[in-house]
């Protein structure tokens, strides 16, 4: 279905060698007659040669060819192993399918049986099972294709359950779909990636296994040859001929490491397949990144006296082609005492920006242009043991999701402590006994008791009240708020919303408060900035935007959002925000903008001071009359 | 006239093993004695904030989920868990759905065209060609192209499945599509073109909507009525205007006075100057 | 936590009664007549019937496996239809020989594995990740055996490092009882090792990009405080289920392993028993070895409760 699985396996050095290895084994299995230089079974006088002319791995105690026996033992390794794979396919599919996708009593007694089955370990059961079948090659791969069998029986119907979970599966029995035909079209596909890495990886353990029993004696009989057989005459034979175990042992672990490196390659190209979204051509990121102008903002005032300025930011995003630049010339300043808003759509870089203050992109964004002062120091150009003493201590910050922002095998009040462990000199009880109190000021109720627990014991908005005390333990000057309200509730969002202002007043707090939610800056904020594809396109103060927006984006945002009377039609944007690869010369905005004209797609616009914070990215600003509701 | 759906006295019970051996039950009351009903046509919005029981509503209106008590009737039929039994086909050809994860509700092996065609291969007698070709008036009628079927939804945009999985939902001709939180993942000016489709497609097809959603100014401005649930029980339902200008009950008004507001002046600039003065 | 070990040790009853019956009815009613097959070639009706009554095998199927639960309840597994030696007491003397070998496998697993696996997520990519994640799959793909077999010839018998072979047992001499499992853990700890550290590699790489790392690095954690405090505990969730695996796996893989070492474990019982249909052997090494895998199961469970504070609650 997609071709990049095929492109990202041969990518994968260790994958696609292990594919040659194999195919490999397979020649040499099916070309043994004509490849092996004796008879494998022919004996000779000349005992225990070491490798030589005559015999290029020598011979054994028997005086054996030990590359003949080698090659023929190749092709029962690999009929051993498929026929453990294909019974444990052909068992253990259709039933985990039966008992996953049906539940009730079949998956109750079926998963009784599996896990009495799984208790023992495997070589024990095969063992019993060859005491039942008696011993030989096929009985013994009966019996790894048994266990196998129980074990895919197992993997079928952990993948059907949660596959059951979701919600195409869902909407295929809405379509009126028969249960066989939910299970073959929709379960099934979407379960044949993990079903194929595990046969690999248990053709690779039945190899292993049937090497045991043969050492052990209740596999293949004497004399025909596999390569756990050779090694148990070899080992009878390692005093006189140390050199006898080599060439099996070695052939046996190479094909399984082989298997193993094809089942990680498998994994790995399978797993990333529907997850992600598939990249635009090179060519064209290419050809991007040369055109994307990236805007000096010499337009916008400074506010005076700020705490934070950020100055002609450039966060790049590694990408195919190379670097492609994410935030391109962001200018935002940040007081004591305000709150700031940065609002935009996803995409619009708002994100990056925060997370670049505190050093905390991920691997492969980086900060490639302008600086992110600090009282005069440039955070961009700390090292991260520089930065470390600020994070936490002079900025603090809180994040989106409150609950997988906190850490679930650790008390709340111990990583509230731990802040103040890390920037202070307190001790284990007395930075506890702070954390109750922060805990008690940030609202939680019963902060004694609560510091106790885990956080999977609070509800979202009380998780969110201890990171933010969290991130004021140390009594920071700036507190970067990434969407801290988009998880919860709106009667909690409300009240973590006035919570934080509380606090700005009380700590002298400047907050940078990153939001998709026009109505959450005009309640919360006193200035704002507007991004769009990586850029500010509007800044003002709160009221000044709401009632007068100076550039289309902000306009459009504003009227789009479902405030008017039931059947009303929303006036919508056309299109959508732009891919960083897709954006051209001219305004990011034009091609969705209804007022756009041909100067708007010339050259680089540039941010236009309107006076105070005011300042808008728009040429025809003054031009054109834009209303907000 | 008689209501298309109506839901009567609905509880949902989930029962839980506890304890080590699993023997005892904890329950959890997820629905607790809901009634409303829907009109032909009309659009009944469902609010409520998380574990208001608004989405496990749905999910018995759509058979994907038994009654513990009480029932739902769709067309004076009662709605049975269609999930354990073979697929009731006039159930499933008058009620559809349209999910919140339009990647999640897509089927990541199939091609799109294929995804909206599956219904009526149930639900209709038509041919595979006309299946296809109806498929394609279908994307078109969303406001896709249709060289778009080709394509599997992970090579398509959020806001772009998102018309596929509507495409999909009204294949078959329903009479009530179940919306549960069908815009709440996506961008503001995304969210309005999926909303006015919606709407569009009401207009022209006449189906009802069950429009269930956390976002209160969205259920607003797309439902004729409105019920507000918390914690299981439904507080309140009324005409949209009513409920939102003359809330009755006390939550309905914690959660109006809980939404941001975009005016400036009603927010933090006031207490600003009412602090300054 | 105590109520995940009483659950555990609750379940584990009729998990036993059911491998038992599983294995009793495999082989009572699918291999044919034990008799005949014991007699070889003086195999006459006669004999054989004679036979059958005395080992009990002309009863009905359920009378005998009732008889043997009772009995085996008891501590008493009957006697082996070969030597007519009590099969409680032979086990006993060979368990601890395997029980020793695994426990140091697991041990050697255990330790190299986490520290492999701690070290190559420290910095995914580098070359030390790159070095650790190759040897750790080489370390797989190695037959324990012969892992065996080249270090108590190279390191036992050429270099004399340590014993090549042979086993002390702990009550006569502990130093000699650790030295000469030395060999013997290391051989089979490796390929668990290589598993562990694979697996403890990749659930730290998971962990690391979890929020609640960003969250500990915005408090301005260092990077050693981030991997121990935060990340380590979390990741040695999913981790410790590969653990329990991995025991169970190295308890089946040192009956190889004490072969090659010629130590009297397990395997010198079960082999003969495997090949001569001798079904209350083979039996009691099932049950026996169900038991332990049950057991570290339970220990399992417990640091599970341990690592994550949910499953404790």
């Amino acid at each position: 279905m997609n071709e990049s699985w095929r492109h990202r396996f041969v990518r994968d050095p260790f994958a696609l060698g292990g594919l040659i290895l194999l195919l490999l084994v397979l020649v040499a299995a099916l070309a043994a007659p004509w490849l092996a230089p004796a008879d494998p079974d022919t004996t000779s006088s000349d005992l225990l040669l070491g490798p030589g002319a005559g015999h290029l791995l020598g011979t054994d105690q028997h005086g054996r060819d030990v590359l003949s026996r080698l090659l023929f033992a190749s092709r029962t390794a690999l009929m051993a192993g498929g026929e453990a794979v294909g019974l444990a396919l052909v068992i253990g599919v259709p039933l985990g399918l039966i008992v996953g996708y049906f539940g009730g009593w079949w998956d109750r007694i079926g998963m009784r049986i599996v896990d009495a089955l799984m208790a023992v370990p495997a070589l024990i059961i095969a063992f019993a099972i060859i005491a039942v079948l008696g011993p030989g090659l096929t009985n013994a791969m009966l019996a790894v294709g048994l266990l196998f069998a129980v074990r895919m029986i197992r993997l079928v119907r952990g993948i059907v359950l949660s596959l059951r979970e979701e919600l195409y599966v869902d909407a295929a029995r809405l379509g009126g779909a028969p249960r066989f035909y939910v299970m073959g079209r929709t379960i099934l596909p979407n379960m044949l990636g993990p079903v194929i890495v595990q046969s690999a990886l248990y053709f690779s353990a039945a190899l292993l296994i049937e090497a045991m029993l043969s050492f052990l004696g209740v596999g293949v009989q004497i004399p025909n040859a596999t390569w756990g057989s050779m090694l148990a005459e070899a080992r009878a034979e390692q005093f006189n001929q140390p050199f006898l175990p080599f060439p099996p042992a070695i052939a046996l672990t190479v094909t399984v490491l082989a298997l193993n490196f094809v089942a990680d390659g498998l994994r790995d190209s399978l797993g990333k397949g529907n997850a992600k979204s598939p990249r635009k051509p090179r060519r064209r990121a290419a050809a991007a990144q040369a055109t994307v102008p990236v805007t000096s903002t010499a337009g916008l005032a400074a506010v005076d006296g700020a705490e934070l300025r950020i100055r002609d930011l450039v966060i790049s995003v590694a990408a195919p082609g190379g670097p492609l630049p994410a935030v391109r010339g962001v200018n935002i300043d940040v007081r004591r005492g305000e709150i700031v808003g940065v609002v935009g759509e996803s995409g619009s870089g708002k994100s990056l920006t925060a997370l670049s203050i505190m050093g905390l992109l991920a691997p492969g964004v980086s900060v490639t242009g302008g600086q992110v002062l600090h009282q005069q120091v440039d955070l961009a150009s700390l090292s991260d043991k520089q930065m470390r003493s600020i994070r936490g201590k002079r900025i603090g910050m809180v994040f989106q999701e409150p609950l997988s922002a906190l850490n679930p095998a650790m008390t709340v009040g111990a990583q509230i402590a731990e802040t103040l462990r890390i920037h202070t000199k307190a001790s284990r009880k007395e930075a506890l006994s702070r954390a109750v109190e922060l805990l008690d000021r940030v609202g939680v109720p019963d902060p004694e008791a609560r510091a106790k627990d885990f956080p999977h014991q609070f509800s979202g908005g009380m998780a969110q009240r201890a990171v933010i005390a969290m991130a004021l333990a140390c009594e920071p000057e700036l507190l970067i708020a990434d969407e801290p309200t988009t998880a919860l509730d709106v009667t909690t969002q409300k009240q973590v919303l006035d919570l934080l202002q509380e606090l700005v007043d009380e700590f002298d707090l400047g907050v940078l408060l990153i939001t998709h939610d026009m109505g959450i800056v005009a309640e919360t904020c006193d200035r704002a900035y507007v991004m769009y594809a990586g850029q500010v396109v509007e800044a003002g103060d709160v009221v000044g935007i709401f009632t007068r927006p100076r550039h289309p984006y902000t306009a459009a945002l504003l009227r789009s959002t479902p405030r008017g009377a039931v059947g009303d039609r929303l006036p919508t944007l056309p299109g959508r925000v732009p891919n960083l690869v897709d954006i051209g010369a001219g305004c990011t905005f034009a091609p969705r903008c209804s007022f756009a004209q041909d100067s708007c797609r010339q050259g680089e616009i540039p941010l236009l001071a309107l006076g105070g914070p005011s300042a808008s990215r728009c040429l025809l600003t003054d031009q054109i009359k834009m209303e907000a509701v | 006239m008689t209501a298309l759906l109506e839901v009567d006295d609905l509880s949902v019970t989930f029962r839980r093993r506890v304890g080590a051996l699993g023997l005892r039950h904890r329950e959890m009351r997820a629905v607790d004695g809901v009634s409303f009903d829907i009109q032909p046509g009309e659009t009944f919005g469902l609010v409520g904030e998380s574990g208001s029981g608004k989405s496990t509503t749905g999910r018995v209106v759509l058979g994907l989920l038994g009654a513990t008590s009480g029932e739902a009737r769709f067309e004076g039929r009662p709605i049975a868990e269609q999930g354990t039994s073979r697929g009731d086909k006039a159930f499933h050809a008058g009620v559809q759905a349209v999910f919140q994860d339009p990647l999640a509700s897509l089927n990541p092996t199939m091609k799109l065209l294929d995804a909206i065609a599956e219904p009526l291969r149930w639900l209709t007698s038509m041919s595979a060609r006309e299946r296809s070709h109806r498929a394609s008036e279908l994307l078109e009628m969303v406001g896709l192209d249709p060289t778009l079927g080709d394509r599997y939804p992970h090579q398509i945009s959020g806001g772009q499945r998102q018309r596929v999985a509507i495409a999909r939902a009204i294949a078959p001709r329903p009479r009530l599509v179940v919306c549960d939180e069908a815009v709440s993942a996506l961008d503001v000016s995304t969210q309005a073109q999926i909303i006015n489709l919606l709407q569009d497609l009401q207009d022209q097809l006449g189906m009802a909507y069950l429009f269930i959603a956390h976002d209160l100014d969205v259920v607003r401005h797309i439902s004729d009525r409105i019920g507000v649930l918390c914690r299981g029980v439904m507080v309140e339902q009324g005409d949209a205007d009513q409920v939102y200008d003359a809330p009755k009950h006390a939550y309905t008004r914690e959660l109006l006075a809980s939404v941001p507001n975009p005016d400036p002046h009603a927010g933090r600039q006031r207490k600003r100057k009412e602090a300054l003065s | 936590m105590r109520r995940i070990a009483i659950g555990r040790l609750a379940s584990a009853v009729p998990l036993l009664v059911l491998v038992s019956f599983i294995v009793f009815g495999a082989m009572h009613l699918g291999a044919g007549s034990v008799s005949e097959s014991i007699l070889g070639d003086g195999a006459t009706p006669d004999r054989v019937a004679a036979l059958d009554k005395e080992l009990g095998l002309d009863r009905p199927f359920l009378v005998q496996y009732a008889d043997w639960l009772v009995s085996a309840a008891q501590g008493d597994f009957g006697s082996s239809y070969i030597d007519k030696r009590a099969v409680a007491d032979s086990v006993s003397v060979a368990l601890p020989v395997t029980l020793s070998i695994a426990g140091g496998g697991i041990l050697v697993a255990v330790l190299l594995g986490l520290g492999v696996g701690l070290v190559a997520a420290a910095r995914p990519g580098g070359w030390a990740d790159r070095l650790l994640t190759f040897l750790s799959s080489v370390a797989l793909a190695v037959p324990a055996f012969w892992a065996a077999m080249l270090l108590s010839y190279y390191l036992g018998v050429e270099a004399g490092l340590f014993p090549a072979s042979g086993y002390i047992p702990l009550a006569t001499d502990p130093v000699g009882w650790f030295q000469c499992l030395i060999l013997p853990s290391i051989a089979l700890g490796l390929a668990g090792a290589g598993s562990i550290g694979r697996q403890m590699r990749g659930a730290l790489i998971d962990v690391l990009r979890k929020d609640y790392i960003r969250t500990a690095r915005a408090k301005g954690a260092s990077p050693l405080r981030v991997l121990f405090r935060h990340a380590f505990r979390n990741a040695m969730v999913p981790v410790s289920t590969v653990i329990g695996f991995q025991a169970a796996t190295m308890l089946g893989g040192s009956l190889v392993v004490e072969r090659v070492f010629a130590m009297p474990g397990l395997s010198d019982l079960l082999v003969p028993a495997v090949l001569g249909h001798d079904f209350p052997v083979v039996l009691a090494i099932v049950v026996v070895t169900a038991i332990a895998v049950l057991a570290i199961n339970l220990v399992i469970d417990l640091a599970y409760g341990f690592f994550d504070p949910k499953v404790r609650a």
